[in-house]
């Protein structure tokens, strides 16, 4: 990166990127019980994000949120329902022996057996597969297991180079945002509230930069 | 196994359909109910006080929410019922009235919903609204300095806000700072600062807020400084193993008092001290710096034995502050 500096703008009240607060374990029935992601009437908005990573690998299509394949998807193998997909408890997980799991990956790259969009990375030319689509297999088959940089600071860039806009470079607030109670730095109010509100944050990328020279 | 699993997909497969569709088909959200009540800080209902919340939607752009905004004012109880309906059963809410400082950003989320509803039904959401006492001027400032050198005790003058000299233009060391400094990189460092203060009976007294900065009340802290309960030594590190997360002691919800420059009579009670206050917690960077950076958010005020900390934000005695050193709240 030579003498690039990075810094992280990011908001504390981001909803977009909001932290999602139910159970991270919701089982794949759970899908239609009306108090997970995919219960929700509409699951964009707050917590998509997070809804994203969560239900990678356990959804049966790569329409909106979620994935088909990796990710938090496991195998039918290890169902402690014959009858159902169930998954095993922590103590039953903890008995797999090594072999079983070279085997049988507990989280395979598929979920649903009938339909899989990587068969290659299962041949003789896994690993060239692996290589050639990385970024792809990353993004819809490999869960993150921390926080968006959008809504969190990176403590490896030390505190003087992350900034929490929600914080920091409010100046007042929309009165069509405030009186609903809120004045939060939503997803995209760098771009959605006007800049008499956010100068600030301008400005600091213009002085951070040395833009002003 | 298979038939089942097929049996799954098949559901899966409808109510992926079933909800896609609800996306381009907005008006049909669950509807909530929640009554919220205003209290004064005694815990009595405010009557006739200004509610607002907020209900969230999807933008129709399908990228974050707007809100369906709500207002109200209170009735004789300090409750304002309100329904609208909400895709993600998150509300906000909060209140404003002059003469009180504005509680806002409150959040409550419901977790399920049925026939329609959001459950559990209409629950009471609480607002504290705090009056707007008697605040003072006061040196209030965001400190965000570098500390001049490793290795030793620099005095840090709370009222100029700036090093002793020769470090800076300080006359008084409130805070004496020793930063202690392994930096390979930064993935890979240990950096320990020690505070300790020149007088006896000065120091930082801790105290808790768990409510994040950006929600709740303007006013975080109470009013007045306590009497007692100061530390005269405060230790705070932040560190780092190749591989691992980076750990630092400083805590969100932490927040302190302080008493400075502290004169003792020959019985060895307080004669004169200055009280303050520090929003947040001391934290370090020392990845921007070869010693380090020490931030934190700094309220004196100069009277003597006067331990009000309610800053009145129209009378900074600090100046020749620029915007990010300017804190806002009171």
């Amino acid at each position: 990166m030579g003498e690039t500096q990075i810094f992280n703008f990011y908001s504390s009240g981001e909803e977009v990127l909001d932290a999602h607060p139910q159970a991270d374990d919701p089982d794949v029935l759970a899908i239609g019980n009306g108090t997970t992601p995919l219960g929700n009437p509409n699951p964009l908005g707050r917590y998509a994000w997070a809804l994203q990573e969560k239900l990678k690998g356990r959804t049966s299509n790569d329409w909106v949120l979620g994935s088909h394949s990796g990710g938090w998807g496991f195998s039918s193998a290890y169902s402690t329902n014959p009858n159902f997909l169930m998954v095993p408890s922590p103590s039953q997980t903890a008995a797999i022996t090594d072999a079983q799991l070279r085997a049988e990956p507990f989280f395979r790259a598929k979920t649903f057996q009938t339909v899989d969009l990587d068969p290659a990375l299962f041949g003789n030319q896994g690993t060239q597969y692996a290589h050639d689509n990385r970024a792809m297999l990353l993004a819809r088959a490999f869960p993150v297991r921390t926080l968006p940089i959008g809504a969190n600071a990176v403590a490896a860039l030390g505190s003087q180079s992350n900034f929490d806009m929600n914080q920091l470079f409010k100046s007042g607030w929309p009165q069509s945002r405030r009186v609903e109670g809120r004045d939060d730095w939503f997803h995209s109010d760098m771009r959605e509230v006007a800049y008499t509100y956010i100068f600030k944050m301008f400005d600091k990328i213009v002085n951070l930069g040395g833009l002003n020279r | 196994m298979k038939h089942h699993i097929t049996h799954l997909l098949s559901f899966a497969a409808m109510f992926a359909c079933a909800y896609t569709a609800s996306i381009f088909a907005q008006e049909h959200y669950p509807t909530a109910t929640v009554t919220i009540q205003v209290v004064g800080e005694d815990g009595n209902p405010l009557v006739g006080f200004n509610v607002g919340s907020g209900f969230e939607i999807p933008n129709k752009n399908g990228v974050g929410t707007s809100a369906i905004g709500a207002q109200g004012v209170t009735n004789k109880e300090g409750r304002v019922t309100i329904t609208r309906p909400t895709a993600n059963g998150f509300v906000y809410y909060g209140s404003w009235a002059e003469g009180y400082y504005r509680t806002s950003n409150l959040t409550y989320q419901f977790k399920a919903h049925k026939d329609g509803q959001w459950t559990p039904s209409n629950p009471t959401l609480r607002v504290v609204l705090k009056r707007v006492g008697d605040p003072v001027p006061m040196y209030a400032r965001k400190v965000a300095t570098e500390i001049p050198a490793v290795d030793q005790v620099i005095g840090f003058d709370l009222m100029i806000g700036d090093w002793v000299i020769p470090h800076g233009k300080g006359l008084r060391g409130d805070l004496l700072c020793k930063v202690v400094r392994r930096f390979v990189n930064w993935k890979d460092h240990d950096v320990a600062l020690e505070i300790t203060f020149p007088n006896e009976k000065d120091g930082l007294a801790p105290i808790i807020e768990k409510t994040p900065p950006t929600r709740g009340s303007e006013l975080r802290l109470p009013r007045t400084a306590p009497e007692d309960g100061y530390r005269n030594k405060l230790a705070t590190a932040i560190r780092r193993q190749p591989g691992g997360p980076s750990n630092e002691d400083a805590k969100t919800e932490m927040n302190y008092f302080f008493r400075v420059r502290t004169v003792l009579d020959e019985k060895g009670d307080i004669k004169s001290a200055l009280y303050g206050k520090m929003h947040g917690d001391i934290r370090l960077d020392p990845i921007n710096s070869k010693t380090s950076f020490i931030i934190f958010d700094s309220y004196l005020n100069p009277t003597p034995n006067d331990r009000n900390v309610e800053w009145d934000r129209s009378r900074n005695l600090a100046t020749g502050l620029s915007d990010e050193q300017r804190p806002s709240a009171p």
